[in-house]
C-alpha cells in the first residue's frame, strides 16, 4: 500500500505541490492526471524516495520511502527521464537491475522479451522511444515490484505495444499485491487502467476519487429552457464549460455536492427537458482545467 | 518480492562489485605515468652517480627523482583523487542517473560508501605501484635494506595521503554542487587554493606594497634570503598539499641510503600525516553531505551559494593580484585602476558562467559590490605599506642580530668572451651583532625606506632576529639609485672586515674539520633548515668556501688581463702570507665607495683560486666577495708597496698589440640578449670580466651570440690608446649608460672591458 500524506514540496520559494494525500491500496493502480508542471513528476519522485519532502510523508507499507533502502527494495520507477548505462545492451542492463534487486525473475525477463520482440544483444543507445520505453517496462516487471511509479509509461508507445502493456500491468497487479502510481496525459491509457484518479491542479489534489464514482460523480447536462434565459443566471450556479444558445444551455457538474445543487437549482427554472450523460476522464479533465483554458481564449482573441 | 534486510545488503553488494569494476582507470593512469617519470629520473640518476662517481658512498639508494618530477608526481596524485572522486559521485550530477540510482533499494549512505571504499583501495594500490617500481629498481641495483623498505613506506604514505586529500576534496564539492563542470572547477581550485592563494598575497606585496614583510620566493626578491629563510610558502606549507612532497623529497632516499645514521623525524611525518587526517575527514563527510543533498539540484548551476562565493573570492582575489602586477608594463594610477575595475569585472563574468539567467546575475550583483568595496579597501591597505608595517624600522634595543642582501649584489652580471651573460644569485651580509654594525644596517634601512619607488627596479632586504625571539624581514622591491648605493655600506661593518681580516691571515683553519662540523650541524637544523639558523649555517658554509679559496693560489694579471703569474711563482710561503696580511688591511679600511666605485684605474687585478688539495671530490660552488677579480688600486698602499718589492714582469697590452675594437652599448647589449638575460632593469653592479684564465668558466656554458658580431670594428689607433686605458675588467655602475669594448688582438685573441659613459662620446 502507497499512502502519500500531506505531501508539500518546494523547490526554493517555489512550491512545487502542496498538501496532497491519497492512498493507493495493494493491487491497485492510481491514476495522475494534471497539466504539464503541474507537479506529478515531483509527486512521483517524492513517493520514490528521490526528492525529500518539505512536509509530509510517503508511506509504503507503512515505513516512509526516502532513503530507505530496505523497503525500495520492492520499489520500482519509470521515469519519463529514461537511464540506461552507457553502451549497454538489453541483456547488460537486465544483469544491472538484476545486480540490484534480488528478486529479479530471468525467466520472466526472457518471456517478456519475446513478447516485445526485443534482442538480447541489442544496444539500448539504438532503440527508438518506444523501444527504450518497452525495455524499461520489462525491466519493471522483471524485478517483481510491490510499488511501482510510472511517470509517462506510454508515451511514445504505438496502439498495439500500448494495449500489451495496459494487459501485462493488469495481469501482473492482479497477480501480486503491487500498488502503481501511474502518471500519463493520455487519459484514455488511465481510464481502462486506473481504478483510481487524482487530478492534481494548482498544486493541489483537486479531484481524488474511483474511476467508476466518476460517471456517478460528474455529469454533463443538456437543458432545453421553454423560453430564452439569460446566462447570467445560470453562471450563479457551480457549472463548469457553461454555453447558453437560446433556450439551449449546456454545463459540466462535478462532484455530488455541486450535483444536489444543480438539480435543486433546475427545479426552480422553466425547464422543458433535462439531458444528463456521465463525463469522460478527459472531460473531468478539462473541466477543471477550464480557467486556463479561458485564459487561452484571452491570449488568441 | 521480499523486502528485507538481506535484498538491501544484496544491493549494496551489487554496487559495491560494479565500483570496484569502474574505479580503477583514473588511478591506474596516474600510476603509469609516475612509473613512467620515476623509472627514467631514476635511471638518469643511477647513471649519473655511475658516471661520475667512483666512490663507493656515492652509490646510494634512490627511491625518488629530482624535487620537480616529485612535484609533478604529487600534483598529479592530488588531482587525480579530486578527478576519481567527481567521477565516482558523477551520477549526483545527473537527472536520469539520480532517478534510477536514488530510487533503488540502497540507501544514499550506502551508494557513497561504496564509492569511498572502492576508490581508497585504488589509491591505495595505485599509491604504492610506483613506489614499488622504485623499490624493485633500487633492489636490482643495490641491495634491499630495512631502510630501504621503510623508506619506501614514507614515500607511499605521502602519495596515498596526497590522492586521499584530493578525494575528499572532490568528494565534498562534487556532492554539494550540481554539475560535473562546478565540481571540477571547485575541486580544482581548492586543490590548488594554497598555492594560489600564496602566489596572489606574494604578487600582490611585490607590486602594490613594493616589497614585503616575508620573504618572497618567487618574484624577483633577492635570492640569498630565499635559499634559507622561511618564504611564505613554507609558513603555508602544511596548507599546501601540492608542494609538501617537494619540501621534504630526499628525506626518504637519505634515510634509504643509510648515509645517516638518523631516522626519520617526527616534523617529515607531520604533513603527511596531517593531510592524511585532513583527507579522511573530508571523505568521512561526504555521505552526511550526500544524506543532506537536494537530489532535485542534479544538473543545476549555482545550487551551493557557499561554493559561488569561494569561487567569486579566489577570481577577484586572483584578478586582484594580476592587476597589481601590471605595475611593470603600466603607470600606477592605471595599475590602481584596474585593481579596483578588473575585480568585479571578473566576479560578475564568473557569477554569469555560473548562474547563466538573469534573474540570478542581478541577485549576485550583490557580490559584485562586495567586491569592488573589498578590492578597494585592501588597495587601500596596500597603499598605507600594510598600515605603515612594512617601512617600520625596529628599536636597536630589541635586535638580537640582523641580515642584509644589499641591492649591489641583487644580480652580478658576468660578461665574459664566451658571450654568456649569467646573473648570480646575491649573497646575504650578516650575522650583524655589535651595537656600530647594527646602528649601519639601521641607517641603511631608514635611507632605503626612504627612498622606494625610484625606478631602478634594485631591490635591498633586511632580516632582523629579534631579542624577544621573533623574526622581522622587510624587503623592498623597487629602490633608488641613492639607496641601492647606500646597501652597500655593509662592507664596512666590524662584521665584514673581521670576516675578510680572517680569510686572508687565519693559518690554522682546519677545512676538512669545518665541513665535518657543519655537517654535523645539518643533522642538527635540518628540522628548521629553512630560517635564521639555517641561514647562519649557510653563511658559514660560504665562509668555508672562501677560506678554501683564500688559501689557495693566488694569481696576479695586469689592467687588462693579458698576463699574468701565480704568486707562489715569486713568492715564498711566508712572503705570500705577508701579502695577504697586507690585502687584508687594506680592504678593511676602504670605503664602500673606494671598494666598488672606484674613479682609478686598478694597477693589478688578483684572483683566488680553491685550495683543491683539501677536497679532491669537492662540489663547492665557489663564493667570491661579490666579484671574481680583486682590483688592486694606487690607494691600497700596503699591497702595492708589498708587490713593487718583486719583479712582477708583467706585460701591458699597448695600442699597438690590438687590432680593432668593437663598442656594443649597454642597452643594445640588454635588448640582443633580452632572451638570455631579460634583466634590462638590474643595473648596478656589472663585473666584466676578461679571457685570462677564464676558460673553466667557459666550460659547460651554452654559447650564445655575444652581441659583438652587429657591431662595427674600429681600427683608430687614437680611439684605440684611450679605450684601452678607460677600460675596466671590474666594473660596478649605477645609472651608467656604458659600453662594453672588444679589443680584438693581433694574435688573434680577444678581450672584453667596460667604458663608463663618460668616456664614451
Amino acid at each position: 500500500m502507497i499512502e502519500v500524506k500531506n505531501l508539500t514540496k518546494k523547490f526554493g520559494s517555489f512550491t512545487a505541490i502542496e498538501d496532497i494525500s491519497f492512498s493507493v491500496a495493494d493491487s491497485s493502480v492510481y491514476g495522475l492526471i494534471g497539466y504539464n508542471g503541474a507537479g506529478k513528476t515531483t509527486l512521483l519522485k517524492c513517493a520514490a524516495g528521490i526528492y525529500r519532502t518539505d512536509k509530509g510523508k510517503v508511506l509504503l507499507d507503512g515505513e516512509n520511502s526516502y532513503d530507505n533502502g530496505e523497503i525500495r527494495q520492492g520499489l520500482f520507477y519509470i521515469p519519463d527521464d529514461m537511464f540506461f548505462i552507457s553502451n549497454a545492451t538489453v541483456e547488460g542492463m537486465a544483469r544491472f537491475y538484476k545486480g540490484m534487486y534480488k528478486s529479479f525473475d530471468t525467466a520472466l525477463f526472457e518471456k517478456l522479451l519475446r513478447v516485445f520482440s526485443l534482442e538480447k544483444d541489442a544496444k539500448l543507445r539504438g532503440f527508438s522511444k518506444g523501444m527504450k520505453r518497452q525495455a524499461e517496462i520489462i525491466y519493471a516487471l522483471s524485478c517483481r515490484p510491490d510499488f511501482m511509479l510510472l511517470d509517462e509509461v506510454f508515451d511514445g508507445l504505438d496502439p498495439q505495444k500500448k494495449e500489451i502493456c495496459r494487459n501485462l500491468f493488469l495481469e501482473y497487479i492482479a497477480d501480486s499485491k503491487c500498488s502503481v502510481i501511474i502518471s500519463s496525459h493520455s487519459l484514455g491509457d488511465l481510464a481502462n487502467l486506473c481504478d483510481h484518479v487524482g487530478l492534481i491542479n494548482g498544486k493541489r489534489l483537486t479531484v481524488n476519487c474511483c474511476v467508476d464514482d466518476i460517471a456517478l460523480m460528474n455529469k454533463k447536462f443538456r437543458v432545453l429552457f421553454s423560453q430564452s434565459i439569460p446566462k447570467e443566471r445560470l453562471e450563479v450556479l457551480p457549472v463548469k464549460n457553461l454555453q447558453v444558445q437560446g433556450p439551449v444551455a449546456t454545463f459540466h457538474v462535478l462532484g455530488s455536492d455541486n450535483l444536489k445543487k444543480v438539480q435543486t437549482a433546475m427545479q426552480a427554472l422553466p425547464v422543458s427537458e433535462i439531458t444528463p450523460a456521465p463525463l469522460t476522464l478527459e472531460e473531468v479533465f478539462l473541466s477543471e482545467m477550464e480557467a486556463q483554458s479561458n485564459d487561452l481564449q484571452q491570449i488568441f482573441g | 518480492m521480499t523486502c528485507n534486510k538481506s535484498s538491501a545488503d544484496y544491493s549494496a553488494m551489487y554496487d559495491l562489485k560494479r565500483c570496484l569494476k569502474a574505479q580503477w582507470i583514473l588511478p591506474f593512469i596516474a600510476a603509469l605515468v609516475a612509473c613512467f617519470i620515476i623509472i627514467t629520473g631514476l635511471q638518469n640518476s643511477f647513471w649519473f652517480k655511475e658516471s661520475f662517481s667512483d666512490r663507493a658512498s656515492e652509490y646510494i639508494h634512490i627511491l625518488m627523482p629530482s624535487a620537480r618530477r616529485v612535484t609533478f608526481i604529487m600534483i598529479g596524485y592530488i588531482l587525480m583523487g579530486a578527478l576519481t572522486a567527481v567521477q565516482s559521485l558523477s551520477f549526483l550530477t545527473s537527472v536520469k542517473q539520480c532517478n534510477v540510482y536514488l530510487s533503488m533499494g540502497i540507501t544514499r549512505k550506502q551508494l557513497s560508501k561504496n564509492r569511498i571504499f572502492s576508490t581508497l583501495i585504488y589509491l591505495a594500490i595505485f599509491s604504492a605501484v610506483p613506489i614499488g617500481a622504485s623499490l624493485i629498481l633500487n633492489a636490482a641495483k643495490l641491495s634491499v635494506t630495512g631502510e630501504l623498505i621503510f623508506a619506501a613506506l614514507y614515500y607511499f604514505l605521502a602519495l596515498f595521503a596526497g590522492a586521499v586529500l584530493g578525494f575528499g576534496i572532490g568528494s565534498v564539492f562534487t556532492v554539494s554542487v550540481g554539475n560535473i563542470f562546478e565540481s571540477l572547477v571547485f575541486s580544482f581550485t581548492a586543490c590548488l587554493m594554497p598555492m594560489i592563494l600564496t602566489a596572489c598575497i606574494e604578487t600582490t606585496f611585490t607590486y602594490l606594497v613594493n616589497g614585503a614583510v616575508f620573504v618572497n620566493e618567487n618574484l624577483g626578491m633577492n635570492g640569498g634570503f630565499t635559499d634559507f629563510c622561511s618564504t611564505l610558502s613554507d609558513k603555508l606549507l602544511l596548507f599546501d598539499p601540492m608542494k609538501y612532497l617537494e619540501a621534504v623529497e630526499g628525506i626518504g632516499t637519505k634515510f634509504a641510503s643509510g648515509t645517516s645514521a638518523r631516522t626519520l623525524w617526527a616534523s617529515d611525518w607531520l604533513p603527511t600525516i596531517a593531510f592524511l587526517i585532513i583527507g579522511v575527514l573530508l571523505v568521512a563527510l561526504t555521505p552526511e553531505l550526500l544524506k543532506k543533498r537536494q537530489a532535485e539540484n542534479a544538473g543545476m548551476f549555482g545550487m551551493n551559494k557557499g561554493a559561488v562565493y569561494f569561487g567569486v573570492s579566489v577570481v577577484s582575489l586572483a584578478v586582484f593580484a594580476f592587476s597589481g602586477s601590471m605595475m611593470f608594463y603600466l603607470e600606477k594610477a592605471a595599475v590602481y585602476a584596474l585593481c579596483v575595475l578588473l575585480p568585479p569585472v571578473a566576479a560578475l563574468i564568473f557569477i554569469a558562467i555560473i548562474y547563466r539567467n538573469k534573474k540570478d546575475i542581478a541577485k549576485g550583483l550583490k557580490a559584485v559590490g562586495a567586491v569592488a568595496l573589498a578590492d578597494a579597501l585592501l588597495l587601500g591597505i596596500c597603499l598605507t605599506g600594510v598600515f605603515g608595517i612594512y617601512t617600520a624600522v625596529p628599536d636597536i634595543e630589541d635586535i638580537a642580530y640582523a641580515y642584509v642582501s644589499p641591492a649591489a649584489s641583487d644580480f652580478i652580471t658576468t660578461f665574459s668572451n664566451s658571450g654568456r651573460t649569467e646573473e648570480f644569485m646575491s649573497e646575504v651580509y650578516g650575522k650583524f651583532e655589535s651595537e656600530d654594525d647594527l646602528k649601519t644596517v639601521l641607517s641603511v634601512h631608514e635611507k632605503v625606506k626612504d627612498n622606494l619607488g625610484k625606478g631602478n627596479h634594485s631591490s635591498v632586504c633586511f632580516v632582523y632576529k629579534m631579542k624577544n625571539g621573533s623574526e622581522i624581514v622587510r624587503y623592498y622591491r623597487d629602490v633608488s639609485d641613492e639607496a641601492a648605493k647606500e646597501s652597500l655600506k655593509v662592507v664596512e661593518t666590524k662584521w665584514y672586515r673581521d670576516l675578510v681580516t680572517d680569510l686572508l691571515t687565519n693559518d690554522d683553519f682546519d677545512a676538512v674539520k669545518a665541513e665535518e662540523e657543519l655537517s654535523n650541524r645539518y643533522d642538527e637544523i635540518r628540522d628548521d633548515y629553512r630560517s635564521l639558523e639555517g641561514a647562519e649555517y649557510e653563511l658559514k658554509w660560504n665562509t668555508l668556501s672562501l677560506y678554501t679559496q683564500y688559501c689557495g693560489e693566488t694569481a696576479i694579471t695586469n689592467s687588462t688581463l693579458s698576463d699574468g703569474l701565480p704568486l707562489s711563482e715569486i713568492m715564498t710561503k711566508a712572503q705570500q702570507k705577508q701579502f695577504r696580511q697586507c690585502l687584508a688591511q687594506d680592504i678593511t679600511s676602504m670605503t664602500a665607495e673606494d671598494m666598488f666605485f672606484n674613479p682609478s684605474e686598478p694597477l693589478y687585478y688578483l684572483n683566488f683560486y680553491l685550495d683543491e688539495s683539501w677536497f679532491p671530490d669537492s662540489s663547492f660552488n665557489l663564493i667570491y666577495l661579490g666579484r671574481e677579480l680583486v682590483p688592486v688600486y694606487e690607494s691600497m698602499t700596503n699591497t702595492v708597496n708589498f708587490l713593487n718589492s718583486f719583479n712582477l714582469g708583467l706585460k701591458q697590452l699597448t695600442a699597438e698589440d690590438i687590432r680593432s675594437l668593437q663598442v656594443l652599448p649597454l642597452e643594445d647589449r640588454f635588448d640582443i640578449n633580452a632572451n638570455v638575460n631579460g634583466s634590462v632593469h638590474y643595473r648596478l653592479d656589472m663585473t666584466v670580466r676578461g679571457s685570462y684564465k677564464s676558460a673553466e668558466y667557459e666550460t659547460g656554458m651554452t654559447v650564445y651570440g655575444d652581441g659583438f658580431e652587429y657591431c662595427t670594428e674600429i681600427t683608430d689607433k687614437a680611439v684605440i690608446e684611450k679605450y684601452l686605458s678607460a677600460q675596466r675588467a671590474v666594473a660596478c655602475f649605477i645609472g651608467d649608460n656604458g659600453a662594453f669594448v672588444k679589443f680584438n688582438l693581433k694574435n688573434g685573441t680577444t678581450f672584453v672591458g667596460y667604458l663608463s659613459e663618460s668616456v664614451i662620446p
